[in-house]
C-alpha cells in the first residue's frame, strides 16, 4: 500500500469519474442540440440553417416560416419531450427493479395505454379526441393493477416483474382480439402501435408539456431515494429508508412519465430500455448523473430517429418507433458485446 | 445496563418455528457472539434485531422502546449491520457507497457534502483501509474488498450498536483477523456494542465477551467463552467431540470427530 493519506487529502483526491461524467453529459447535450437543429433543417424541403435562424428570430409569413414554425418545430419539441420522459422512466425503473431489462413496458404502461387507445380507435372512432386522455388513464390503471397484484405486505421487484408479465399478456391478448375482430380497421391502428410522431403539432406540445415538466421535476426529487433503493432492500432498510413507500413513488413517477409519452406518440418502445442501459454502461449507476444523461439522451435519440424516419422514406411517413428498433437493436447488441470500457 | 432486550421473540410456523420464543439481553458496550449449527435460527435472530425480518411473535426493545414503534431513521442512527450478501451488480464507487452511511443523519434535502459529514466518510474509509480504493467502482473489487466497503458504510452510520452476520465468510484469514481487530478497536475505543453471528468458534472465544448458543430456534447455552467451552457443549450443540485447550486464559477447541446426535 502506498503512502497513507490523511483524511483531508483523501477528500481532496479528486474522483477521476467526475471528468468522465461531465464529458458524457456535455456530449449528450451537444447531440441533442444537433438533433434539434437537424430536425428543423432536414425534411422533404431542405431549409438551410441560416434561413432557420432568421425565421426563428424574425418570424415572417413565408413558406419557410410555415414549415419551421408550424410543422417541424412542434414535432421536434414533441419528440424531445417524449424521449426525455421515456429515458427518465426507464432509468428509474431499472434502478428500483435492479434489473437491466426493466423498461416502462414491464409495469403494464404500454399494454394498458395501448389497449385503451386501440379501443378508442376501433370501437369509438367518433371520440378520437379523447385518445391521449384514454391512453394516459389506461397506462396508469394498468400499472396500478400490476402493483396491487404484486403487493403482499410489500411489493418485491421480482413479484412486480411477474405481475407485469401476467398483466401484459392479458392486455396483449385483449388488444389482439380487438384487432382481429375488427380487422378492417387495423390499418389506422398500426402507426400508433409502432409509435409515431406524424402530424404532431402545437396542441400536442401544449398538452404534453405540463405533464413532462411535472414528471421530470418529480423524478429529480426522487434521485436520492433511487440511489438508496439501488443498494438493495436490506441495505436501504438498514439506513432507515422506507423502502416500500419510495418504491411506490418511483414506480408511480415512471408510470406517469411513460404514460404521458405513450399517450402522445403511441407505443414507442426501446428508448426506455436502451438509453438508460447505454448511460449505465458509460457512467455507472449513480442517479445524480444517470438520470440527466438518460433524460437528455432519450430526447436526442427520439428527435434524431424521427428526423431520419420522415426524411429517408419520403414521401412515406415512417413510424419512428420502427426505425428506433431497427437501428437501435443492432447498436445495442454491439455495445453489449464490446462491453463497458471504464 | 442492556441496550437490546428480546422478549419471547419468535419466527416461523407454530408447528416448526425457526426461532422459538427466545429471551435474551445485550448489554451496553459488550461484544456478543451468536453461535450455533446451520439452520439453528441465529441469522434470523440477528435479522429481527436489525428490522430486516418482522417477528411473528414477541418483541425487541431498543433502549427500552419497542423497535417496531421507533422512527426508522432514528433507529438507523443507533444501529447498523453488515449483512452476509450484497448486490454485486451495484455500480457506484467505494466512496459513494460509504457516503450512503450518512443518510440517517441527513434531512431529505441534504446531500451530506458538508465538511462534518465528509470527515466521517474519510474516517470510515481509513478505518476499513480503503484509501487506495475509494474511487474504484464496486464491481472492480474482489469479494473481500467489497465486504470491507460495505463495512465502511455501516461504520459511516456511526452506530452505537453494530450487527455483523458471518462477516468472515468471504475473507481470507489475514483479512478476517484485520476485520476482527477493527471491530475490537471500535468496541474498546468507541464503546460500540457488537453483536456478531459467527461460525469460527475459536475466533468467537478469542474476541467475544459473551456467547449465545442457539439450537433449533432456542437458546441452548449462554455465558463467557471460559464458562461455555466444555466438551459437552460441543457434543450437545454441534454434535462434535474434541479437546479443549486453554492458553493465556482463552479457550480453544480442537474438533476430532462428529458424534451421532439424539434426534
Amino acid at each position: 500500500m502506498a503512502a497513507v493519506m490523511t483524511p483531508g487529502e483523501l477528500r481532496r483526491s479528486r474522483n477521476p469519474a467526475w471528468a468522465r461524467n461531465a464529458a458524457v453529459l456535455s456530449a449528450v447535450s451537444a447531440l441533442l442540440a444537433l438533433a434539434a437543429l437537424s430536425g428543423l433543417v432536414i425534411g422533404a424541403i431542405h431549409i438551410p440553417i441560416r434561413e432557420v435562424w432568421s425565421v426563428l428570430l424574425h418570424p415572417a409569413d413565408t413558406e419557410a416560416y410555415q414549415i419551421v414554425w408550424n410543422l417541424r418545430l412542434p414535432r421536434v419539441l414533441t419528440g424531445m419531450m417524449v424521449g426525455c420522459c421515456l429515458g427518465t422512466a426507464g432509468a428509474l425503473l431499472q434502478g428500483v427493479f435492479r434489473n437491466p431489462l426493466a423498461d416502462p413496458g414491464i409495469i403494464g404502461v404500454s399494454s394498458g395505454g395501448g389497449l385503451a387507445a386501440i379501443a378508442i380507435m376501433i370501437l369509438f372512432p367518433a371520440q378520437i379526441a379523447l385518445l391521449p386522455a384514454a391512453a394516459f388513464v389506461g397506462a396508469l390503471a394498468a400499472s396500478a393493477v400490476v402493483y396491487l397484484l404484486a403487493w403482499k405486505g410489500g411489493a418485491s421487484p421480482v413479484r412486480l416483474i411477474l405481475a407485469g408479465v401476467a398483466v401484459n399478456s392479458l392486455l396483449g391478448a385483449a388488444m389482439s382480439a380487438l384487432m382481429i375482430l375488427n380487422s378492417e380497421k387495423v390499418q389506422s391502428v398500426l402507426p400508433w402501435m409502432s409509435g409515431s410522431l406524424n402530424g404532431r403539432s402545437w396542441p400536442h406540445v401544449d398538452t404534453l408539456f405540463p405533464y413532462a415538466l411535472l414528471g421530470i421535476a418529480a423524478a429529480m426529487m426522487l434521485i436520492k431515494p433511487a440511489n438508496l433503493l439501488a443498494l438493495g432492500d436490506d441495505a436501504a432498510k438498514l439506513l432507515g429508508v422506507r423502502v416500500e413507500v419510495y418504491r411506490l413513488l418511483i414506480v408511480a413517477c415512471a408510470a406517469f412519465l411513460a404514460g404521458a409519452a405513450i399517450s402522445t406518440a403511441g407505443m414507442v418502445g426501446f428508448v426506455g430500455l436502451v438509453v438508460p442501459h447505454i448511460a449505465r454502461l458509460l457512467i455507472g449507476g449513480d442517479y445524480r448523473i444517470l438520470l440527466p444523461v438518460s433524460a437528455v439522451g432519450g430526447a436526442a435519440l427520439v428527435t434524431l430517429a424521427d428526423t431520419a424516419a420522415r426524411s429517408w422514406f419520403d414521401p412515406i411517413e415512417f413510424p419512428v418507433g420502427i426505425l428506433l428498433a431497427l437501428l437501435g437493436a443492432p447498436f445495442f447488441l454491439y455495445l453489449l458485446r464490446k462491453g463497458a470500457k471504464r | 445496563m442492556n441496550v437490546i432486550l428480546s422478549r419471547g421473540l419468535s419466527y416461523g410456523y407454530r408447528s416448526q418455528p425457526a426461532v422459538d420464543a427466545v429471551d435474551f439481553e445485550i448489554r451496553t458496550g459488550e461484544w456478543l457472539g451468536i453461535v450455533g449449527p446451520n439452520g439453528s435460527g441465529k441469522s434470523t435472530v440477528l435479522r429481527m434485531l436489525a428490522r430486516l425480518v418482522k417477528p411473528h411473535g414477541g418483541s425487541v426493545l431498543l433502549d427500552g422502546a419497542e423497535l417496531d414503534s421507533l422512527n426508522p431513521k432514528e433507529t438507523a442512527r443507533k444501529l447498523s449491520m453488515l449483512a452476509q450478501n450484497q448486490d454485486a451488480s451495484l455500480d457506484i464507487t467505494v466512496r459513494e457507497l460509504v457516503r450512503k452511511g450518512r443518510h440517517p443523519h441527513l434531512k431529505w434535502f441534504q446531500d451530506g457534502s458538508s465538511s462534518a459529514h465528509e470527515d466521517v466518510v474519510d474516517w470510515a474509509i481509513a478505518a476499513a483501509s480503503l484509501q487506495e480504493l475509494q474511487h474504484r467502482p464496486l464491481p472492480a473489487l474482489s469479494g473481500g474488498e467489497r465486504q470491507r466497503a460495505w463495512l465502511a458504510m455501516a461504520l459511516c452510520q456511526t452506530p452505537d450498536i453494530l450487527l455483523l452476520d458471518e462477516p468472515g465468510t468471504y475473507l481470507d484469514i489475514a483479512h478476517q483477523l484485520d476485520l476482527m481487530e477493527l471491530v475490537r478497536k471500535l468496541n474498546k475505543e468507541r464503546g460500540t456494542t457488537v453483536v456478531m453471528v459467527l461460525h469460527d468458534l475459536n475466533q468467537a472465544a478469542r474476541y467475544c465477551d459473551r456467547l449465545l448458543a442457539v439450537k433449533k430456534g432456542k437458546i441452548a447455552a449462554e455465558g463467557t467463552p471460559g464458562e461455555l467451552f466444555r466438551e459437552e457443549f460441543f457434543r450437545d450443540i454441534f454434535g462434535v467431540s474434541g479437546r479443549i485447550r486453554t492458553e493465556d486464559g482463552i479457550p480453544s477447541f480442537q474438533p476430532v470427530r462428529t458424534v451421532r446426535q439424539k434426534a
